[in-house]
C-alpha cells in the first residue's frame, strides 16, 4: 500500500521517509501470540487534526501506544518527527500523549500532577508552566484538589493539561473526549483546532463519527487491525455510500423489468439467473429514485427490492480493493 | 533536579498510610521481641543469633519486598507509570531515583528497629555486635530493595518470584548447599556484619561480601534499567 | 425505519413512522438454578483456581510445584520401603521409618505456608482487583456466601495437598506387606487422627491466609502478610521461650499458627512434640480450642469484610 498524506496539509506529497512528515508508519503490524491487533498499516501524518476512527478493539490503542514509544511493533517501523519511536525517550521532547485508561495518582493535586510533568520535561520554569496549561483546559478551580476527587472530565482535562506543558509539536489523545459534557467537548474541539491550525500534528482516536467529522481535517478507519480507509473524511463518506451496489428485485416480470433498467444511466448490469433477477448499480442514490418509476412505466409490479451488500465487510473489502 | 522530583514523588506515594503503618509495625517487630525478652529476664545469650532470625532472615526482606515492589513494580501494574514513561528522562535516572527512596525508606525503619531490639535483648557488652548487624541491615535495606525493583520491572509475577528468592534459595537452599550462599544477599549481610565485628556473624562469603554487595548493587540497577528501557505497555485493545 | 411500499411500488405518504423488529430476542423461561448452585460453583471454582486450574499455563507453576513436592517424602519413603521389603525387613523398616503419618504434617508444613502464600492472594485478590465483586453480589448469592464459598474452596484445596501423600503413604504401606486386611487393621486407627489434622490445618491455615487475602488487592501484601503471620510469631515465641518457660512466651506459642498445629498434632496422634518446645505444660485441650478459635475468627473476619466493602 501506498502511503497517505491529506491535503491541505502542507506535506501532503511528502514520501514516507520523509523527515517534515511528522508521524508515520511503514507495513507495522503488531501481534500478541494469536491474535493479531494491528495488521499492515501504512501512513504519514503531518501537521493538522487527523481523526483514527474504528470501533472498539480495531487497534486505535495499540496504534497510538506504538507511536508513544510504549509499545514495540512487531514488524514495521515508527517513526515520530523523524525519529525512531521505540527506546527513545528523546522524543517526550516534542510528543504528548493522553492515554484513555492509564489513571494518575490519586493522592497528587491537578496541579502538582501538571508540574511534576513541567520538571520531569526540564523546563525552566516548571510552576508557570503548568498555570499556563492549567488555564488553558479551564481546570483552575480545581487545580488544588486531589486528583483523586475529579470527575471523569476533568481527568482527562488534567490529562492533557500534562501532555501540553511543554507545548509538544506532535500531541496524541486517546478517545479524548470520553467522559466530558457537550460545553467541555466544544471547549477542547476548539483548543485543538487552533493547536493544529498553528502547525502542529495532532492525532486523535475515537469511536464516534460525529466527533471525527467536526474536528478532524483527515481521517484514517481502522477495522479489526487493519486500515480500511484513509483520507479527506467527505471523501470517505461519498464513497462509502457511492460504490456500486448490488440489488436483488422480485417482480411480476423479471425479463422485462432488467431491460428497462438497462435503459436507466445509474445501472450498468443486469443478471438473471436462477429466476433471480440481480441489478448492478453504480450510484446508490440516482437508482433508488428512479427503480420505481422504471418499473412503473414497464408495466411491472414490483414485490420487493433489497440491497445484496450492505455489510460492513463489504463496504471495507471495497475500500480495500480500491487501493 | 530531575532526580529530586521523581524521589520526591515515589516519597510521596510509598508513604500511605496504609502502607507506612502496616511497615511500622513489622519493622517494629524486633523492637517487641526485645521487649518481651527483657520482662522475662536479662536477655538471650547470643544475640547475633537472635538478630539474624528475626531481622536480617524475616523482616529485612519483607518490608524490603513491599517497599521494592510498591516502588515500581506497582505502577507499572496498574498503569500511571505511564506519566513518568512519557518523559525526555533515562531509564537509569528513574531507577536510581526509586532505588534510592525505597531503600532509604526501609534502611529508615530497620536500622533503629535493629538498633533498639539489639539494646533491648543482649547482656552489655555486646553492642559491637548490634551495630556491626544494623551496618549490614543498612546495606541489606538498599540491597534486597534494589533486587525487588528490577524483579518487578522484568517480570509481572516478580514479588512471587522475589519472596520465591527468598525464602527458598536463601531460606533452603542456602541450607543445604553452602556453596549457593555465594549467590545470597543475606549472606552477603551477615558478611558485612561479620567484617565489622567476628561476633556479629559467621558467614562463608568473609571479606569480600562487599565486593559482592557492590556487584550485586549494580547489577540489579543496570538490569532494572535495560528493562524498564524496553518496557512495553499491557494490554491495549 | 422502513418505508411503506404500495405494490406499485411508490413510496407511501411521508407519515412519520418507526417500527420496532423482533430480532427473535427471547425472555429465559428456563429453571433458574438458585442460590445452592451458585454456592457449589462458586466453591468449585475456588478449588480450581487454587491449582490455577482454569488460568491458563504460568499460574499452575507454583500450586504444581508445592503441590509436587507436598507428594515427594511419600514417594520416597514408599520407595524405600519397596526397596528394603526385598531383604525382608520390611515391617520394622516401616514403623521406624522417618515418614509416617503422625511426622507428614511437620515434614510438609513450610509447603503449605508457601502453597498459602502462593495461592490465597489469587483467590480473593483478582476479584477485587478486577473490580467484580459488585458482579458476584448481584447473583443469587449471599454476600457471606461469596467469602464462604471462597475460604471453604481453598481450604479443601489444602486438604487435598495432604492427604493426597498421606494416602500414597497408606497404600504404599498396606500393598508393601505380606498380609493386607491385617496391615489395613492396623493403619485404620490412624485414620481418624490424619482427617482431623488434615481438616484442623486447612482450616486454620487456609482461613487465616484467606483472611489476610481479602483485606487488599494487591498480591504482593497478601503474600507478604501470610509469611509474617505464619513465621514471625514462632520465632518471637521460639526466642522468648529458649530463655526459659515463661508464661508470655507460652502465649506467644498458641499465637503461631504453625505451632499450635504441630500442638494439635502431637495431641491428635499421641506422638512427641514436634518442635523443640517440649518443656511447654498446656492442657491438651489449649491447642485444640486454639485452632478451632482461630478457624472461627479468621472465617468471621472475613466474611464481616465482605458484608462490609463498598463495590
Amino acid at each position: 500500500m501506498s502511503p497517505q498524506s491529506f491535503a491541505p496539509l502542507p506535506t501532503a506529497d511528502a514520501p514516507a521517509g520523509s523527515p517534515t512528515a511528522a508521524l508515520v508508519l511503514e507495513g507495522v503490524s503488531r501481534w500478541y501470540g494469536n491474535v493479531v491487533a494491528v495488521n499492515d498499516i501504512t501512513f504519514a501524518l503531518g501537521s493538522g487534526v487527523t481523526g483514527l476512527l474504528g470501533p472498539n478493539g480495531a487497534g486505535k490503542t495499540t496504534i497510538l501506544h506504538m507511536l508513544a514509544g510504549l509499545l514495540r511493533p512487531s514488524a514495521g517501523r515508527v517513526s515520530v518527527g523523524g525519529q525512531p519511536a521505540w527506546r527513545n525517550p528523546a522524543i517526550y521532547r516534542f510528543v504528548g500523549l493522553v492515554p484513555e485508561r492509564e489513571a494518575v495518582q490519586g493522592f497528587l493535586t491537578g496541579r502538582a500532577f501538571v508540574e511534576l510533568a513541567a520538571r520531569l520535561q526540564s523546563l525552566a520554569d516548571p510552576a508557570a508552566a503548568a498555570a499556563r496549561a492549567i488555564a488553558t483546559v479551564d481546570l483552575d478551580a480545581a487545580a488544588d484538589r486531589p486528583v483523586g476527587t475529579y470527575s471523569k472530565g476533568m481527568r482527562q482535562r488534567v490529562k492533557i493539561a500534562a501532555a501540553l506543558v511543554h507545548e509538544p509539536s506532535i500531541l496524541l489523545l486517546d478517545e479524548p473526549f470520553n467522559g466530558m459534557d457537550p460545553r467541555q467537548r466544544i471547549h477542547m474541539i476548539a483548543l485543538l483546532r487552533s493547536m493544529a491550525d498553528a502547525g502542529r500534528a495532532i492525532l486523535f482516536s475515537s469511536h464516534i463519527l460525529e466527533e471525527v467529522e467536526r474536528l478532524a481535517d483527515g481521517v484514517l478507519v481502522i477495522h479489526a487491525g487493519r486500515l480500511a480507509a484513509a483520507g479527506d473524511f467527505r471523501e470517505i463518506r461519498r464513497l462509502m455510500t457511492d460504490r456500486p451496489h448490488t440489488f436483488v428485485v422480485r417482480s411480476s416480470d423479471d425479463r422485462r423489468l432488467a431491460a428497462a433498467f438497462m435503459t436507466e444511466p445509474a445501472v450498468f448490469g443486469t443478471e438473471l439467473r436462477d429466476s433471480r433477477l440481480t441489478v448492478r448499480v453504480a450510484e446508490f442514490g440516482g437508482f433508488t429514485r428512479a427503480v420505481a418509476r422504471v418499473a412503473r412505466d414497464a408495466g411491472v409490479s414490483l414485490f420487493e427490492v433489497a440491497p445484496t451488500d450492505d455489510s460492513l465487510e463489504s463496504v471495507f473489502a471495497y475500500l480495500v480493493s480500491r487501493r | 533536579m530531575i532526580f529530586a522530583t521523581i524521589a520526591d514523588v515515589t516519597l510521596r506515594a510509598l508513604l500511605g498510610r496504609r502502607r507506612t503503618i502496616l511497615m511500622l509495625l513489622l519493622a517494629g517487630v524486633p523492637v517487641l521481641l526485645g521487649l518481651l525478652v527483657r520482662a522475662n529476664g536479662d536477655g538471650v545469650r547470643d544475640v547475633a543469633a537472635t538478630l539474624d532470625g528475626i531481622v536480617i532472615r524475616v523482616v529485612l526482606p519483607l518490608v524490603a519486598l513491599v517497599f521494592g515492589t510498591a516502588a515500581l513494580g506497582s505502577e507499572l501494574e496498574d498503569g500511571t507509570a505511564v506519566h513518568i514513561l512519557t518523559k525526555p528522562v533515562r531509564r537509569s535516572t528513574i531507577v536510581l531515583a526509586k532505588i534510592l527512596v525505597a531503600g532509604t525508606l526501609a534502611a529508615a525503619m530497620l536500622v533503629p528497629s535493629t538498633i533498639l531490639a539489639g539494646v533491648l535483648l543482649g547482656r552489655p557488652g555486646q553492642l559491637g555486635v548490634t551495630f556491626a548487624l544494623a551496618i549490614g541491615v543498612l546495606v541489606g535495606s538498599y540491597l534486597y530493595v534494589a533486587i525487588f525493583v528490577a524483579l518487578s520491572v522484568a517480570t509481572s509475577r516478580g514479588l512471587i518470584i522475589g519472596l520465591g528468592y527468598a525464602l527458598v534459595w536463601e531460606g533452603v537452599l542456602a541450607g543445604l548447599l553452602p556453596g549457593s550462599q555465594v549467590f545470597s544477599v543475606r549472606e552477603y549481610v551477615r558478611g558485612i556484619a561479620d567484617i565489622l565485628n567476628p561476633a556479629a556473624a559467621d558467614s562463608i562469603v568473609g571479606a569480600g561480601a562487599v565486593l559482592y554487595a557492590a556487584v550485586a548493587l549494580v547489577a540489579a540497577t543496570a538490569i532494572a534499567s535495560v528493562r524498564l528501557a524496553a518496557y512495553e505497555i499491557r494490554g491495549s485493545d | 425505519m422502513t418505508e411503506a411500499t404500495t405494490p406499485a411500488g411508490l413510496p407511501a405518504a411521508a407519515a412519520p413512522t418507526g417500527s420496532i423488529y423482533d430480532i427473535g430476542y427471547r425472555r429465559y423461561e428456563g429453571p433458574r438454578l438458585g442460590r445452592g448452585h451458585a454456592v457449589r460453583s462458586l466453591f468449585i471454582h475456588s478449588l480450581r483456581s487454587a491449582f490455577g486450574i482454569g488460568r491458563g499455563g504460568r499460574a499452575k507453576i507454583a500450586p504444581i510445584i508445592l503441590g509436587g513436592m507436598a507428594l515427594l517424602p511419600a514417594i520416597a519413603i514408599v520407595g524405600a520401603m519397596t526397596m528394603v521389603a526385598q531383604f525382608g525387613v520390611g515391617e520394622r523398616f516401616a514403623n521406624q521409618a522417618p515418614i509416617r503419618y503422625e511426622t507428614y504434617f511437620g515434614t510438609i508444613s513450610t509447603l503449605i505456608v508457601l502453597f498459602c502464600a502462593a495461592q490465597a492472594p489469587e483467590l480473593f485478590g483478582r476479584d477485587q482487583r478486577n473490580g467484580v465483586i459488585a458482579l458476584y453480589f448481584a447473583r443469587a448469592l449471599r454476600r457471606s456466601d461469596y467469602a464462604l464459598a471462597r475460604v471453604a474452596g481453598f481450604a479443601a484445596a489444602l486438604l487435598i495437598i495432604q492427604l493426597l501423600p498421606q494416602l500414597l503413604l497408606f497404600l504404599g504401606r498396606v500393598l508393601l506387606s505380606p498380609d493386607i486386611p491385617g496391615a489395613v487393621g492396623e493403619d485404620l486407627p490412624s485414620f481418624p487422627p490424619v482427617l482431623a489434622q488434615s481438616g484442623l490445618a486447612a482450616g486454620l491455615l487456609g482461613g487465616l491466609s484467606m483472611a489476610i487475602s481479602a483485606f487488599t488487592p494487591r498480591r504482593a501484601y497478601a503474600t507478604a502478610g501470610i509469611i509474617a503471620l505464619f513465621t514471625i510469631p514462632n520465632i518471637v515465641a521460639g526466642t522468648v521461650l529458649g530463655l526459659g518457660s515463661s508464661v508470655i512466651g507460652t502465649w506467644l506459642l498458641l499465637l503461631s499458627p504453625t505451632a499450635v498445629l504441630d500442638g494439635t498434632n502431637s495431641i491428635l496422634f499421641g506422638a512427641p512434640f514436634g518442635s523443640d518446645f517440649f518443656f511447654i505444660d498446656l492442657p491438651d485441650i489449649a491447642w485444640i480450642a486454639a485452632a478451632i478459635a482461630g478457624i472461627v475468627g479468621a472465617i468471621a473476619i472475613t466474611v464481616r469484610r465482605f458484608a462490609r466493602i463498598a463495590t
